[in-house]
Parts: structure tokens; sequence; C-alpha cells
């Protein structure tokens, strides 16, 4: 991977993930991104695989919606900053 | 070097007292933590010995519980209730759960003391316990060296019988590796087997708890109180663990065991050397050995590296500043909080992982990365299953002995091919035991890895190995 | 210049009981804020999902409803975008394209046009079953410009369908006329209280031939569907005769002034990092369908059928089964009376006029009466013992005010208590009873009058009252 592609990854990442990775990482990102290419290594070993991880023979409990499970949460007890039971979070900021 | 009685022992028998244990604890704890670094939070010592005092109290009553004072590490993944829970990362450094994981609600009723939580890798990320946010844990057998992570902190505190039992997480090898590096005792459950609910996720489809201890009874002891059905967890399974009174060793004449030939190759000369002494020994008393070749192991590393990053992406997206405050922010706007409080409390290795999730799970590349790598964890399972109806797996639990602090700091790809012999059962969703082979001149491990549902199987050679290795109840103070 | 209109209404189920993941409440209406919230819907780590049966089953009926492809298991996935309201930051839905499974794909919704009494039909894209996010309130003026934002979860984690429809609605009234078909069917489920606040929101893309594609967003009910897309309609039209381009964009739908308003902010190009959800194995739907089967039985379209079948006009059987109460009355009572016509139109347009004009509403049961009631009052009216005024005046009006009231204590009074009234008037007026004697028939108006009047409020029935005067009278 170039060093533009590394730099279009992460504007993407700024977007996608709401995050700045340096671009002094763009090295090591760009070998990750080499290792985990190690997955086209795979060929015909997989070919017409159900790739859903939900094929572990699982299917899903269903809840009567009455049962109790998890008590309800104050949510004054996270820290957060509240005006009149509302969390308050800044938005567009002073435009 | 020091070697312990039974802890299942002493509890069966009626002699284990929780007063004089939480003061060699304690004394323990005062004279190797500020070392070891394997808390991230201690709970405090009046309220240890009040709640040792109490448990004194229901032995002597005859009412004791099954883990009546019995001194278990949490690690810092997984949630008690008004205790704080960091994961190892700066982000949570304010997080105090609001409710308890499952496990700790099991461990809680079957009257274990909790002592504290155990420094990790920053949200499970990392194989050697250097990267949590509360600084690197040191392997009490050699404090140069690392005690392997993610349950650093776990596999430590043990290693210096600060605790009896302890909980760790295993996504891709978190408990193994650190018990493998500290000569003790460790457990990732069949998928689906404990409860994950409370476990701060990090790739929620690979991930299990798990027990960890000195000796595999005492470990199957943990097992059988955080085992089972959860109905709040809907990957949860009915399933009942063996019981820990009535285990015994398998008949050496009645194993089978298997070796992937590629793992023995890829481990280096010490290790090889310790893991193939023992197979000799298990031979001369009558197992079997069978080698193998898996020619799906070059794809396990990066299979298992992609789902774990996409899932974590996904996972740590909630981290955005709203809910998790504990930083002065300077953030005007709703996107700057975002990006101000990921940015600034996430670690390096957290960042490159979350970068590399979102990169498999975009449009153009999901296919070329994420769903090839759900296939390799398809065909790697398929693969996995028809061995272990056969054999048990045997295989070093790591290629290396422990390394030097530092030493695979700075290359991420050496950092993962430390789980190259672990990552397989995570992918295959089948139980993995580790357990030691050698201590001298540093620890190796042996993993054991069975059938769904089989660990039974794994804890009645575990037993047979200890007889062998003469090992069970080893810590190095 | 023909619009092409294409809907996706997002439906609360009102009736799940629960939230779709865990047990705070499926109506948080009332309660103060951040007050109906668990670390479930609060997103907090470790917290998992698990799925809500009676929301599922209501979902899989819905989806049977709308004669859909349902498949053998739904797949939750997880769409990733950042929200103050979203406190995952991603929300737990469905997308077939990425390993998921809707719970609906290619259906087809008949519905009732009442503009010309038409049946329409409108293709079903695909239903998900999906997470309600929190409520933002944006203090500091709208979303495009507040300093700030306060967000209520009360209702992150309520049970949501999302149902997508292929462009097929010819225009704005018949694309109301879907939405409330649509909800009515959604109703006769139990899966939603559509009058509840806030239980449904509409997006819809309109566009005219030679424009591109317009989305509306932000529209809440279901007479702002119609304005939304006629103020829409007109603006494209508008552009396109003046020889203008209509680019494709997303508005804003402002109910206040009524108009649709370009929403400033560039949309990013989606890109939602699909992943299935790993905390939730498939939901398996072979076992639920009967249960689902059971909630489809009484549907609209099935009620009109048979209650136009006994003869009723389309537009009162529609007035009725629009108030389930009513269709519900209308089935039991049918079989007790000889012309249903009759029991329909008390039903459809004289119950339901007077309780609206009562100010009570249609769709409470026990703002009706008995069945057993109304089958009576209808054989009466069938036989008939009252003229439609007494009814409508008179009966109805008290059974409005105490629907329990049997139905003796509202019928108007017969002869005893008016003969002594009827007496009383033929001495007061010796005039108009000399007159009327005399031949002049218009005097006995008078007189039935005057009884009436000295009766106030009772009920009466004024052909009764002109019998007794003219027996009194001798004849005339
Ligand atoms: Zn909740």
């Amino acid at each position: 991977m170039a060093v533009e592609d590394c730099s279009k990854l992460l504007s993407k990442i700024r977007v996608l993930a709401r995050l700045e990775v340096p671009p002094e990482d763009c090295e090591r990102i760009t070998e990750i991104r080499g290792f985990l290419e190690g997955v086209r290594r795979a060929g015909p070993l997989v070919e017409g695989l159900d790739p859903l991880y939900h094929v572990w023979e699982a299917e899903s409990r269903l809840r009567d919606p009455r049962e109790k499970g998890y008590g309800h949460v104050n949510i004054e007890d996270l820290g957060v900053e509240t005006r009149e039971g509302y969390v308050r979070l800044p938005w567009r900021g002073r435009l | 070097m020091k070697k312990r009685g039974s802890l299942a022992q002493q509890l069966a028998s009626g002699v284990y007292n929780p007063v004089e244990r939480l003061e060699e604890a304690l004394y323990l704890i005062s004279r190797l933590e500020e070392e070891v670094n394997a808390f991230i939070t201690l709970l405090p010592e009046e309220r240890l010995r009040e709640e040792a005092r109490e448990a004194q109290r229901r032995i002597l009553e005859g009412k004791a519980r099954p883990l009546e004072g019995v001194l278990v590490a949490v690690k810092d993944n997984i949630s008690v209730r008004g205790l704080r829970a960091t994961a190892g990362s700066k982000m949570l450094s304010c997080y105090k759960p609001p409710y308890n994981a499952h496990v700790v609600e099991r461990l809680v009723d079957a009257g274990a003391i909790i002592v504290g939580k155990t420094n990790m890798d920053e949200f499970a990320m990392g194989s050697t316990g250097e990267y949590s946010a509360y600084g690197p844990t040191r392997n009490p057998w050699d404090m140069g060296r690392v005690p392997g992570g993610s349950s650093s902190g776990s596999a430590a505190t043990l290693a210096y019988a600060a605790v009896d039992l302890a909980l760790g997480s295993d996504t891709g090898g978190s408990i193994r590796l650190p018990a493998a590096f500290t000569a003790t005792v460790g457990l990732k459950p069949t998928y689906g087997a404990v409860s994950r609910r409370g476990l701060i996720p990090y790739a929620n489809s690979l991930e299990q708890i798990g027990p960890m201890a000195r000796s595999v009874r005492d470990l199957a002891f943990l097992y059988s109180v955080i085992a089972g059905r959860d109905p709040l967890d809907a990957t949860s399974i009915d399933y009942q663990p063996p019981d820990p009174y009535t285990l015994e060793p398998r008949d050496p004449e009645a194993v089978r065991l298997c070796v992937p030939e590629e793992i023995i190759d890829a481990s280096e000369a010490p290790v090889k050397a310790a893991f193939e002494g023992l197979l000799s020994r298990l031979e001369a008393q009558g197992a079997t050995i069978e080698y193998f070749r898996a020619p799906w192991t070059s794809l396990v590393l990066p299979a298992y590296y992609t789902i774990a990053m996409a899932e974590a992406a996904s996972n740590l997206a909630r981290y955005d500043g709203s809910l998790y405050p504990c930083h002065d922010s300077r953030a005007r706007t709703w996107e700057e909080l975002n990006v101000e409080a990921r940015t600034r409390l996430f670690g390096p290795e957290v960042k490159r992982r979350i970068a590399m999730g979102v990169l498999v799970l975009s449009e153009g590349y999901r296919d070329e990365y994420y769903v090839k790598a759900a296939k390799i964890r398809r065909l790697v399972r398929d693969r996995v299953l028809g061995i272990v109806r056969e054999c048990i797996i045997g295989q070093p639990t790591s290629p290396v002995l422990p390394p030097r602090l530092g030493e695979r700091l700075g290359d991420p790809l050496q950092l993962y091919a430390l789980d190259i012999s672990t990552v397989t059962a995570n992918l295959a969703g089948v139980p993995a035991l580790q357990l030691p082979v050698s201590v001298e001149p540093l620890p190796v491990g042996a993993q054991l890895m069975a059938r769904p549902r089989g660990e039974v199987d794994l804890f009645e050679l575990g037993l047979l190995v200890e007889e062998i290795t003469g090992l069970a109840g080893v810590s190095a103070f | 210049m023909r619009p092409v209109i294409g809907l996706e209404v997002h439906v609360q189920l009102t009736g799940a009981g629960s939230k779709l993941f865990c047990g705070c409440k499926a109506d948080y209406r009332g309660m103060p804020p951040n007050t109906n919230v668990c670390p479930v819907c609060l997103g907090l780590p470790g917290a998992l999902p698990v799925p809500n049966r009676r929301a599922v089953v209501q979902a899989l009926a819905a989806a049977m409803a709308l004669k859909c492809r349902i498949p053998g298991a739904i797949v939750f996935t997880r769409k990733h975008y950042f929200y103050p309201d979203l406190p995952k930051n991603y929300q737990i839905t469905q997308f077939e394209r990425a390993g998921g499974a809707p719970v609906c794909t290619s259906g087809v919704l008949e519905y009732l046009d009442p503009a010309g009494w038409v049946w329409r039909r409108a293709r079903i894209r695909r239903i998900n079953l999906e997470e309600d996010p929190g409520r933002s309130v944006y203090p500091g003026g709208s979303i495009v410009s507040s300093e700030e934002v306060l967000v209520d979860y009360n209702r992150s984690g309520v049970p949501l369908l999302e149902i997508v429809t292929e462009p097929d609605i010819p225009s704005p009234r018949a694309a109301r006329a879907f939405v409330e078909y649509l909800l009515l069917t959604l109703e006769y489920i139990g899966a939603v209280n559509p009058r509840l606040e806030g239980a449904f929101r509409v997006d819809a893309n309109i566009s005219l031939p030679g424009g591109e594609r317009v989305e509306v967003k932000n529209i809440g009910s279901t007479l702002e569907v119609e304005r939304a897309l006629e103020y829409e309609y007109k603006r494209q039209r508008l552009i396109l005769e003046r020889g203008g381009r209509v680019e494709r964009e997303t508005r804003h739908w402002d109910a206040h002034r009524r108009m649709t308003k370009p929403l400033r902010h560039k949309e990013e190009e989606a890109e939602y990092l699909y992943m299935p959800d790993p905390d939730l194995p498939p939901v398996l739907t072979r076992p639920l369908l009967g249960e689902a089967e059971a909630l489809v039985a009484t549907s609209p379209r099935r009620l009109l059928d048979e209650i136009t079948g006994d003869g009723v006009p389309l537009e009162v059987a529609w007035s009725i089964v629009q108030a389930r109460p009513a269709a519900s009355l209308y089935m039991e009572a049918r079989g007790r009376v000889r012309d249903p016509r009759v029991l329909a139109r008390l039903l459809g347009v004289d119950y339901k006029g007077a309780l609206r004009e009562a100010g009570r509403g249609p769709h409470d049961p026990s703002n009706w009466p008995p069945a057993e009631t109304m089958a009576r009052l209808a054989r009466l009216v069938e036989e008939g013992e009252y003229p439609p005024e007494a009814v409508r005046g008179l009966i109805i009006p008290g059974l409005v005010r105490d629907p329990q009231a049997s139905l003796e204590t509202v019928l108007p009074e017969k002869a005893e208590g008016l003969e002594a009234v009827v007496d009383e008037v033929i001495r007061a007026y010796p005039r108009a009873v000399q007159d009327y004697m005399s031949g002049k028939r218009r005097a006995l108006d008078y007189l039935v009058g005057q009884v009436i009047r000295r009766l106030g409020r009772r009920a009466v029935d004024p052909r009764e009252v002109r019998r007794l005067l003219e027996e009194r009278l001798g004849g005339g």
C-alpha cells in the first residue's frame, strides 16, 4: 500500500471511526494490512463456505417482554452532565 | 519457587482458613505488588478482612458455600457493581458499572472474596500485558519479562500467590498465553459455556470469560461455579460443567493425543524440547501420540485478527466522550467531542485495531477481508471438529519463552505471532486448557483442545499431565 | 405531471410490552427523561441484547399481513453511525447484503383510497425490525444550528418496524391513504397504537417526470404526509415548468411552516460498516409463524369484505373498520339483527358521529355500549319504533353519555308520563284547541310543540304526542 493510499485511509478512519491516527503510523498500518491480506491465501479452500459465524448451530433465545433482567440505571450515576434529566452534549457549537 | 496444596482439597476437608490466607495474601501484595503491578484496583484491606472473618464464621457454623472465603482476582474488563472497571484503558478510568457480570454474581453467591481488579492490555488487545494504560505487568518468575496478555494481572497475581483463583477473558489466547508464561493453569471454555454478560467486549464472537488457577482441580472448581446457562446472554448454551469432586486423572492407555506439525515447527527450541519431553513421558505411560498436518495454520492469524479487529471497531464505537466522561473536554461540537476523546484516550494499539477494523468492514473491502476471514473461520471450525471427535489436540501454548519487557512492543506483527497456537480454539469455538510443563529456566506451557463441551476430557488429561510434571500448585513466591 | 412516490414508514411496536432487547417499557410516554433506561438500552459495555419474543412475533405478523417473503431466520445486523441519541453508535437492524436477513422482502399492500373509494396496490420492498434511537432535543434552534443537544434515552431500543415501499404510489392523497391503511393493519395486529405521540414517522421520496428523486424526512402524521408531498409536488412542478432542474437531495419537512427545507449539511456518502451482530444468534421464524398468523386473522380487509358482504355501503363499512371497537361490535351484533345495514349505520355513522361530537375517542372500547344494547336498538329501529330523529337526537346521545346504561333508561318516554302533560296543555291553550276542533289542522302542530317544550330535556317521540292529542281531542 502506497503512502498516499495510507493518507486516504487515515482520512477515512477520521470520518468513519472519529479517530485520528498519526501519519507516523502509516508504516505499521501498511504492514498490518499486508498481514491481514493473508486471508486471501485461503483461495479454493474456502470456496462455497457460508461466511456467517451463525452457522455455529446457534439459535437465539427469545425473551418474554415481562421478564426483568437488568435493573434500571440512574443516568446521573454515569457522571454525565444533565439538564432537567436530559443528557447534555455539544452539537454544532457556536456558529 | 513454591508449591501450595490444593485449594479444592482444603475446602473439601474443611481446613481452609480464610483469615489466615488473607493475611498471607496481604503480606505478599505488600511485598510484591508494587513491582509486579498485577492490580488496577485493590479493595481496601479492612473490607477484605471483614469479609474473611465473615467467611470464617460461616465455615465454623457449617454454612460454607462452595467458594467460601476463597480469594479471587477479577480481570478489569469484567463488571463488578460500583467498582471501577477500566479494561486497562484511560477511556474508562472513571467508569463504575451499575451492574454485576453474570460470573461475578455467581462468585459472590458462592462466597468468594474479590480481592481486586487485575491489570490487562487495553480492552484486551495485546499478548504481553504491556499495552495497559496503567503500566505493564511484570512476570513474577522473572521480573524482567512479560507475564503474557491480555489477562496479565490475573496470571501474575496467581503466580505470586496473592489469590488462589482468578477470572480472565480469552479472545485469542488472552487466558492461555499469560498462564503459559506464569506456569499457571487457564481454560478457554467452549463458546457459550460461560456467560459474557458484563464482560466489556473486544470481539464477541470469539471471546469467553474463563477460570485461572494454579492447578487443574482448583480451576475445575472455579469453572463449576461460573459455567452454565445465562438467559440474558443470547449466545449462552445449555451446559452442565463437570463435577470437580469426582474428577480423576485419565488412564494413560486411553489417551490419544494429536499434535499439529505446523505448530511444533513454529516453536523455538526450548519450548519444543519441553513439550516433546512431556509427549515422550505420556507415550512411555501408554498414551498414543499422533502427528497430523494442519495446512490451514498459516491462515488462522490473519483470519482471527480480521474478525477481531472488525468486531473491536464496532464494539468500541460507543466510547465517544458522551456517556463515559472523565476528562476536561474543550470540544465545542459533537464530532469534535468524539474525535478528541477517542484520539486522546485510546492507546496506540487500540487505535490501530479500530482503524483496521473499519477498513475490513468498509465497502469494497468487506468481501476481500471480513467475509474471507469469516469463511476461514468456518473452514477451521469444520477441520478442528473433525479432529477433536477422534482425539485431543496437544501443542505448545506459546511458540516462545516469555519475552523480555519491551521486546515485542515495537512491532505489532511480532506481537500477533505469539497467538499462533491459541487463536484456533477461538475460531473453532472449542475448549482449550493450558497447563505448565516446566518452569526451568522459564515457564513453558502445553495446550490441550477438545470437542465442544469436552472440558471434562481436558480436566482428566490435565490431571494426568500434572501427575507427570508434578507442577500442580506451583508459584513463583 | 404525475408524481412517483415511495415511502419509508417507521412504526414503533408500542404493543410489544418491552423494548426490543431489554426489559424497559416499549411505551415510555409520560415518563421523565432518562428514567426508562437500563444497561442494555444505554449500550453500557458488557450488557447483552436478548430479543423480545412479542416484538418478533408482531413483526412477523406484519410481514404476513403484507404478504411478504419471510426468511427461515431473522439475522440482526449492526449499522454504524455516530449520533448522540444512538448510545452504542450502532443500531441493531437487518441488512440482507451483509449477511443479515430482514423480516420481510417483496410484499404487497392493497390499500383503500377513500378519495374515489378505490383499492390501490403498493409493493413492499422490505421490512426491518430494529431499535429506535433515543430522542434528541435541540434547545438552541434546529438540528442544523443548535449549539448543544439534549438527549433522552427513554425511547432508545423501542422496537421499530421500518417498512419500505417500491415507488408505486400515484399521489400525495394516495400516500396518506397508504399510511393510514398500513397503520390500521398494524393496529389490528395489536402491534401499534398509531394515536400515541411519535408512534410513527414517515420519510417520503417523490419525483416528477424529468426530475431527480427528492427525499423528504421528518413527517409525523398522516395529514402531514399529504401536505408535505403536496408541497413538494408543487415545488418541483414549478421548477420543471420554468425549465429548471430538480436535483437529487434530502429535504426536511417543517410542519410548523408547512414547507420543506433543504438539510443544509451535505449528507456524507452512506458507509455504515454493516456487520452481523455477534451477540445475537439467528431467530428462527418457523416456530413463531403460528402465533403470528393468529394476530393477522382479523385484518381490516377481511372485515371490510364481510361487512360490505352484508350489503353495507363501503363508506359505512370503512368508517366502522377504522374504529376497532365498532368493528368488533358489528361482528358480534350482526347475527342478532334482521337488517345489518341498519346496525352498520347506527355504529359507523350515528354513534361514531355522536362520539366525535361529544369529544370522545372512537378507539376506546369503553366508549361503546355492549353488543346486546346495539343489537336491540337496531331491532327497534328496524321495527320503526322510533324515528331516525329520536334515535340520533335522543337515544344515541344518551348512550354516549353512559355506554353501560340499559337501553330502557335512554329510550324516549312512552304514553303514561306524557298523558298528564298533554292534558295540561289542552287546558292551558283553549284557543288552539278550539281552532283545531274547528278544522285548523296546523293548530295541532302548535300543541305538539307546547307539549315537547314542557317536557324540557326529557326524551319524547313527537309522533306519540300527536297520537295522544288526537285521542284526547276526539280525532279532529
Ligand atoms: Zn433498557
